[in-house]
C-alpha cells in the first residue's frame, strides 16, 4: 500500500532527479532492475541528499497519512482515524500532542513506532529519522524510538527493576560490561538507584512509570513516544515523571513526543503541539493552551435534615502481622447526601479509609458503621470466633436488604430516589452500598458491556432508567464490546457505570476521574452531582481537586495514617496553602 | 519444601518492611558467601544438603542438625529459627516413633505391642531420620536467605537466558493473580447494590467486614455447591480476560524494547566472577571432595542393622564439622566484625 502510494506522488523524487549525489544513485541504480528497488533507491537517495537542504532529518515525518481500523465486511463507510495527515516533528523538539480520548493520539503514535503499527488500512509514509518506517527492523526500531504507555505495571515484564532495566539491552544481545555502563549511567542519571534491588509489583506508580521510562531509553533511542504516560500518576508523581522527561529532552537531547490529554500540565516543558480532531492533525499554539479553572457544574445542595449514614470510629490498620499501621486512629462520619472527599499522598491512606469504610477491610481496631449488622462489637475480636453467628444474622440482613429494595423500586425509578422519599430511615436495611475500586477490572463479571451495566441493575428496577445513563457516558457504542478489551479511560466508565445503575444510596469510589479527559470528567462529576442531589451519600478518595472543590460539601486531609484535617469544602480550599486555584490542573 | 517457601515469604516480609519504614536505609542481615559470586553460596548449599540427605550416620547427622540450627540463628534470628522448629521437632518425633511400625528389624527387643515387636535399633535410626529431615528443613530454609531468588535467578541467566526471563516472568505474575482473587472477591462483596453476585455477596458484607489478611479464610459464604462453582468459574474468567488483556500491554511493551530481535540473547550480570571467586570455589569444592569422601568411608562402616554399629572417634568427622559449619561461621564473621 505504502509502495503504490508513493508512486504516484510527484514530491518524491525519481531516480532521474535525485541524482544530486550522483555516484551513490548510480550505484544503487545498478541493482534497480524492477520497480520497487527503484523506489526503494529514491527514498534512500533522497534520505542522503536531506543534509544539503537542512542539515538534520527531521525526527518524525508523516506524509499524506492516512489510516483506518478494520471492520467487518458489512459496514458500508468507515471514518479514517487519521485522514492524510501531513507534518514534521523536529529533532530535539518536545512536542505534545492533544486531543480527547479516542481522537486517534495512540494510533498516530504507534504509526511512528515500526513493529508496533495498529493493523488496519494505511495509506502515506511516516520517516523516522530520515528513514522509511518500514525499513527499520526489531532492533534498528527498539534503538530509535522509544514507546512508554500509559499503565505502569503493564509495561514492566520482569520481577526486579534491574532486570526491567537490562530487558531491553539483553534482547538486543548487548555485551554484558556495555549493559552494565548502560544500566548504570542511566539509573544514575533519573536517580533510579534506591529502586535498583526492588521487586516492580512493590512500586508505586509513579515509580513504576520512572522505571518503564529508564527501560525504554537504555537502548539510547533518539526519539521517545509517550502515550498518555502521566494519566494514572498522582500530582506529585505526574511533577516528578514530567521533570524527567524534561531533562531527558533538554539535557540529552532526546526528542519527545508525548500525547496527553492534559496538555496543560506539561505546557511550559514544550517546544511545540499538535491537535488531533476527526482525523486531522493541526499546530497549536502554545500560548493557546491554558489550565481549566473549573468543571462547571453545580454543587449539589445539601440536605436540610442530615443525619449520620456512616461511621469509622478510632479504626487502626494495618495489613499484616508485621507491617505498619496504615490507619491510625481514624474518625470519620458521613452525613447522609453529602459528599465527602479525602484528599492526600500517595501512601496516607486513602484507599485504606474507604476500603475499611466499605467493608472491603476490618478495621484492626475500632468501630465501622453504617450498622451494617450487629457486629461491630465483634470487630474487636478476630473475625473467625464470631463467623458462626455471622452467617445466621446474614442472612436474614440480606433477605431484608432485598425487600427494602423492592419497596424503594416499586416508588420510584429515580437514582437515589429511594433514599430520598424515605428520610430518616437510613439504616443498616434501607444502605444499598456500591464501592468503586481503584482497578475498574475488579468489579466486572460480564462478558459485556451492557451486561456489566445491566447485571447491577436493582430488582425491579426499569433497565430503561440505565438507558440515560449509558448515554451521557458516552458507552453507546461500546455496548457490545467486552469491558476488558476497552482502553483503560473506557474501562473507568464503564465500571462508574456499574455502580451508579445500581442506585446505591451509599457511594465509595476511589478515584472516579483517573485517566479520563476533560470532558469524561465533567460528565462524571455532574453524573455524581446529580445522584447526590437525589440523596446518595458519597465518600471520594481523590487527587482530582478541582472535582474536590467543585462537587464535595466536605474535605478532609488524611496525612500519616491520620485524619490532619476536616472542613467544608470551601474553607478548605481558602485556607489551604497549595491546593490554591492556580495549582488546580 | 515448606521451611524453604516459609523463610523466603518471612525474608520478603523483612524486605518490604523495610522499604515500608524508609526506603533509604535498608538493614539486612549479611550472611555467608555474599560478597562472592552466587555460585559459591548455591555449591555450598548443594553440598550440605546433599550430605545431609544422603549420609545418614548419627555424628554427620547430628552435627548437620547443630550447624542448621546455628545457621539459621545466625543468617535468619534467633525468632524465626524456633518459629519453625516449634512444628519441626514434633515432626521429628513423629518419625521417631513411627519408623519401628514400619520397619520391625533389629536386635535389641524394647516390648512387644501386641504382634509388633519394637526394637531399639529401628527406634534409633528413626530418630536419626527424624533429625535428618529437621536438619534438612532448617537448611533449606536458610538456603532461601544465603540464595535468594534474585542471586538464584543470575545464576541461571548466564546459563540460560530464556529461563532466567521466565522464571521472573512467572515469579511475578503468580503472586499478582492470586492477589487480584482476593481482591474481587471482597470487591464485589462490598457492592450489596449489585445483583451480579448479590445473592452471596451481600451476606458477606452485612456479616461484618472481611480480615485485612483474612480475605482467603473469610470466603463468601454460599448455599449450595453449584453456586460456589459458578462464582469461583466466573471470577476465574474475569481474572484470566484481565490477564489476558494486560498482557498484550506487556507483549508491545516487549516488542517495543526489541524482544525477539536476536536469537542471542544475552543476560545482565549484577555479580562478576573474578579470580577470588575461582579461587574460593576451588578450595570449597576441593573441600567438598574431601568431606564426601570422608562421609562414604564413613557410612560404609557404619549399620543401624541388625546391631548398631559401635560409634568411635575418628579424626575424618573434623573436616566435616568444619565444612557444615562454615556457613555459620562465615556468617557469624560479618556480625563479629561489628562488635
Amino acid at each position: 500500500m505504502d509502495v503504490a502510494h508513493t508512486s504516484q506522488k510527484p514530491a518524491v523524487p525519481t531516480p532521474q532527479t535525485s541524482s544530486v549525489s550522483e555516484t551513490q544513485s548510480a550505484l544503487q541504480t545498478l541493482s534497480a532492475s524492477h520497480t520497487q528497488s527503484v523506489l526503494q533507491t529514491s527514498s534512500v537517495s533522497q534520505a542522503q541528499s536531506a543534509p544539503q537542504t537542512s542539515p538534520t532529518p527531521p525526527a518524525l515525518e508523516f506524509k499524506q497519512l492516512s489510516f483506518s481500523y478494520p471492520v467487518a465486511d458489512d459496514a458500508e463507510q468507515v471514518l479514517p482515524v487519521i485522514d492524510n495527515v501531513s507534518f514534521t516533528i523536529d529533532q530535539g523538539a518536545f512536542c505534545l500532542v492533544c486531543g480527547a480520548t479516542g481522537a486517534g493520539k495512540s494510533t498516530l503514535l504507534r504509526l511512528a513506532k515500526p513493529g508496533l503499527e495498529p493493523a488496519g488500512k494505511r495509506t502515506g509514509e511516516v520517516r523516522i529519522m530520515g528513514k522509511l518506517a518500514r525499513d527499520f527492523d526489531v532492533a534498528s526500531s527498539a534503538h530509535t524510538v522509544g514507546l512508554v504507555m500509559q499503565d505502569p505495571k503493564t509495561q514492566l515484564v520482569c520481577d526486579s527493576v534491574w532486570h526491567e532495566l537490562a530487558f531491553g539491552l539483553e534482547n538486543v544481545g548487548c555485551e554484558p560490561l556495555e549493559m552494565r555502563r548502560r544500566v548504570a549511567q542511566l539509573s544514575y542519571f533519573l536517580g533510579l538507584e534506591p529502586l535498583f534491588h526492588q521487586r516492580c509489583s512493590e512500586l508505586s506508580d509513579g515509580q513504576a512509570q520512572l522505571v518503564a521510562l529508564a527501560s525504554v531509553l537504555v537502548l539510547e533511542p533518539s526519539i521517545l513516544l509517550l502515550d498518555e504516560p502521566t494519566s494514572m500518576l498522582d500530582p506529585l508523581a505526574r511533577a516528578d515523571f514530567a521533570h524527567a522527561l524534561f531533562r531527558l529532552n533538554r539535557e540529552l537531547g532526546i526528542t519527545v513526543v508525548l500525547a496527553t490529554h492534559e496538555p496543560w500540565a506539561l505546557v511550559s516543558y514544550a517546544s511545540c503541539a499538535v491537535s488531533i480532531d476527526n482525523g486531522a492533525v493541526h499546530k497549536l499554539a502554545l500560548s493557546n493552551i491554558t489550565t481549566p479553572h473549573n468543571l462547571g457544574i453545580s454543587k449539589p445542595t445539601a440536605a436540610e435534615k442530615a443525619s449520620k449514614t456512616a461511621q469509622l470510629t478510632g479504626a487502626w490498620l494495618r495489613y499484616s502481622r508485621e507491617s505498619p499501621w496504615v490507619l491510625r486512629g481514624v474518625n470519620l462520619s458521613l452525613q447522609s447526601g453529602e459528599i465527602h472527599a479525602l484528599l492526600g499522598a500517595n501512601g496516607s491512606g486513602k484507599s485504606s479509609v474507604l476500603k475499611t469504610m466499605a467493608g472491603v477491610l476490618k478495621p484492626n481496631r475500632g468501630i465501622c458503621e453504617p450498622q451494617r449488622s450487629s457486629w461491630s462489637q465483634q470487630n474487636l475480636r478476630h473475625g473467625w470466633f464470631s463467623r458462626p453467628k455471622k452467617a445466621g444474622r446474614a442472612k436474614g440482613n440480606s433477605e431484608q436488604l432485598s425487600t427494602s429494595v423492592r419497596q424503594g423500586q416499586s416508588t420510584s425509578q429515580q437514582p437515589g430516589h429511594s433514599a430520598s422519599t424515605q428520610p430518616g430511615q437510613i439504616s443498616t436495611s434501607a444502605v444499598r452500598q456500591a464501592y468503586l475500586p481503584q482497578h475498574p477490572e475488579l468489579l466486572f463479571s460480564g462478558l459485556s458491556v451492557a451486561e456489566e451495566i445491566a447485571a447491577s441493575l436493582p430488582h425491579g428496577a426499569d433497565p430503561s432508567s440505565i438507558q440515560s445513563l449509558i448515554e451521557r457516558l458516552g458507552l453507546s457504542a461500546l455496548l457490545d464490546r467486552d469491558p476488558l478489551e476497552l482502553s483503560r479511560g473506557q474501562r473507568q466508565l464503564v465500571a462508574i457505570a456499574k455502580v451508579l445503575a445500581a442506585q446505591p444510596t451509599l457511594l465509595f469510589a476511589d478515584e472516579p476521574t483517573v485517566g479520563l479527559d476533560l470532558a469524561a470528567r465533567t460528565r462524571v462529576a455532574e453524573l455524581l452531582s446529580e445522584y447526590a442531589q437525589a440523596g446518595t451519600t458519597m465518600l471520594l478518595a481523590t487527587h482530582d481537586l478541582l472535582l474536590a472543590r467543585e462537587l464535595a460539601h466536605v474535605c478532609s486531609l488524611l496525612f500519616d495514617g491520620e485524619i490532619a484535617c476536616t472542613m467544608p469544602s470551601e474553607e478548605f480550599f481558602e485556607r489551604s496553602l497549595f491546593f490554591r486555584e492556580e495549582s488546580l490542573s | 519444601m515448606d521451611g524453604f517457601s516459609q523463610a523466603d515469604a518471612s525474608l520478603a516480609r523483612a524486605v518490604t518492611e523495610n522499604n515500608a519504614r524508609s526506603p533509604l536505609v535498608e538493614a539486612t542481615t549479611h550472611v555467608a558467601f555474599e560478597t562472592f559470586h552466587p555460585s559459591l553460596a548455591a555449591v555450598y548449599v548443594a553440598g550440605v544438603l546433599a550430605l545431609t540427605m544422603f549420609a545418614i550416620h548419627p555424628i554427620i547427622t547430628t552435627l548437620s542438625l547443630i550447624s542448621a540450627v546455628l545457621c539459621s540463628v545466625v543468617c535468619r534470628g534467633s525468632a524465626a529459627t524456633f518459629r519453625d522448629m516449634r512444628w519441626q521437632l514434633p515432626l521429628a518425633l513423629i518419625v521417631a516413633v513411627a519408623n519401628p511400625f514400619f520397619s520391625a528389624s533389629g536386635s535389641t527387643l524394647l516390648f512387644k505391642l501386641g504382634l509388633l515387636a519394637v526394637y531399639q535399633e529401628s527406634l534409633f535410626f528413626g530418630a536419626c531420620m527424624g533429625a535428618m529431615l529437621v536438619a534438612t528443613l532448617m537448611w533449606l530454609a536458610v538456603a532461601g536467605v544465603m540464595l535468594p531468588t534474585e542471586r538464584l535467578l543470575t545464576l541461571f541467566g548466564g546459563v540460560l537466558p530464556t529461563l532466567g526471563l521466565m522464571i521472573s516472568m512467572v515469579a511475578r505474575l503468580v503472586p499478582q493473580l492470586v492477589k487480584r482473587g482476593q481482591e474481587f472477591r471482597a470487591v464485589h462483596a462490598a457492592n450489596t447494590g449489585h445483583e451480579a453476585l448479590a445473592t452471596t455477596s451481600t451476606a458477606e458484607t452485612n456479616s461484618g467486614c472481611a480480615s485485612p489478611d483474612a480475605h482467603a479464610d473469610n470466603p463468601t459464604p454460599k448455599t449450595t455447591l453449584r453456586e460456589r462453582v459458578a462464582y469461583g468459574a466466573r471470577m476465574s474468567g474475569v481474572l484470566m480476560a484481565w490477564s489476558m488483556a494486560d498482557s498484550l500491554d506487556s507483549a508491545d511493551a516487549m516488542r517495543a524494547r526489541g524482544w525477539s530481535a536476536t536469537s542471542k540473547r544475552t543476560s545482565y550480570q549484577p555479580s562478576h566472577f573474578d579470580l577470588r571467586d575461582l579461587i574460593a570455589l576451588s578450595l570449597l569444592c576441593v573441600l567438598l571432595v574431601i568431606v564426601g569422601l570422608l562421609a562414604w568411608v564413613a557410612c560404609s562402616q557404619f549399620r543401624f542393622y541388625p546391631t548398631t554399629s559401635q560409634l568411635v572417634v575418628w579424626w575424618g568427622h573434623i573436616p566435616c564439622a568444619a565444612y557444615l559449619l562454615l556457613g555459620a561461621i562465615l556468617s557469624l564473621r560479618e556480625r563479629l566484625s561489628w562488635m
